[in-house]
């Protein structure tokens, strides 16, 4: 997915491709495919671990799993909600940390409207390129590179 | 829902032969105002739907949802007051405001946390007085002051807010 409100003097534009919708909560984020490496459901009660906001799964093959379970405002969240039934690692991320999700949904040659962010609304760290609305609810957009070393990086 | 507009009524009917213009002024927390050029302030909105953005700035509130807009919406207070202003003022209503920020280009808006209602004020060019001196850089967003009941009211211009990353008191 390339970047609405960096490609130039559009603040507004339709663009056709695969994405991948996560939810978690109220937190709606759109992702391009390509960077949601694999999917899977959670079998097993996440294990906290010493580190606050870090859970593992112990039986993965090839050692524990280490999962985030993340806010509306995309905070780790200390306790692991019982709706987070999905795990999703990413490209780039293969044997690292996985998020929870409530809803993954798949969207294919699926062309949405994208708004840019305001300038104003982002801090210090730009996670959220820009918004759309699918089945009458914002989600906002992000990539695995803008997301993942930002959420890695909270203190625990 | 329309701006309530009552005019305030401190102005002397023997003010002289200047005609006044009008100010949207709005007290964005506990005795401090802004202004806005009358033109800039579009609508009073009530309790709009919010949706937060994730790692959205400290003064800003979300976006709400304005005439099939999706607006970013900004507490005064924390804006001009820093990441160490107290606690933002709980608020009901928002203002929206427009904005240009060149004569060719479209008009913008943008919201206000707005946690009181919203008083219009008639203003000569003989009530212009220099900005507050204060912690907030009034200096990058304001394009004028007046006085009114002898407080120095800076008028806002609201593109340099809305089309700027961070606010004023950010390094």
């Amino acid at each position: 997915m390339s970047d609405p409100s960096r490609t130039g003097q559009a603040r507004t534009m339709k663009m056709r491709g695969d994405f991948v919708l996560l939810r978690a909560d109220s937190l709606r984020l759109l992702l391009p495919q390509r960077d949601v490496l694999s999917t899977e459901y959670i079998d097993q009660a996440p294990v906290a671990t010493a580190e606050p906001g870090v859970f593992v799964l112990g039986d993965q093959p090839g050692g524990a799993q280490a999962v985030l379970a993340l806010s509306a405002q995309m905070e780790l969240l200390g306790t692991f909600p019982p709706d987070r039934f999905l795990l999703t690692r990413f490209t780039g991320y293969p044997h690292g940390t996985a998020l929870a999700w409530t809803e993954v949904r798949v969207l294919i040659d699926t062309e949405l409207e994208f708004h840019a962010m305001p300038a104003v609304v982002q801090g210090k760290v730009e996670l959220i390129d820009a918004y759309v609305e699918i089945d009458r609810e914002l989600a906002f957009c992000t990539t695995a590179q803008r997301m993942l070393p930002e959420t890695l990086a909270q203190p625990g | 829902m329309q701006l309530p507009v009552p005019i305030d009524e401190a102005f002397p009917e023997d003010a002289g032969r200047e005609s006044p213009a009008l100010a949207c002024v709005l007290e964005y927390a506990a005795d401090s105002f802004i202004a806005l050029p009358v033109h800039a302030g579009v609508e009073l909105v009530e309790s709009p739907r919010l949706v937060p953005v994730p790692g959205m700035a400290h003064f800003c509130r979300g976006l709400v949802a304005w005439q099939g807009r999706q607006l970013p919406l900004i507490d005064l207070q924390a804006y001009l007051g820093g990441v160490d202003a107290p606690a933002a003022t709980p608020f009901v209503h928002v203002l929206i405001v427009a904005y240009q920020v060149a004569p060719s280009l479209p008009i913008d808006y943008g919201a206000f946390c707005a946690p009181s209602l919203i008083r219009m004020v008639e203003v000569l060019d003989s009530d212009q007085c220099p900005l507050p001196v204060g912690q907030a850089r009034w200096d990058n967003i304001a394009i004028s002051c007046f006085l009114h009941r002898g407080r120095a009211i800076p008028v806002l211009e609201p593109s340099r807010i809305f089309t700027s990353p961070v606010s004023p008191v950010i390094p």
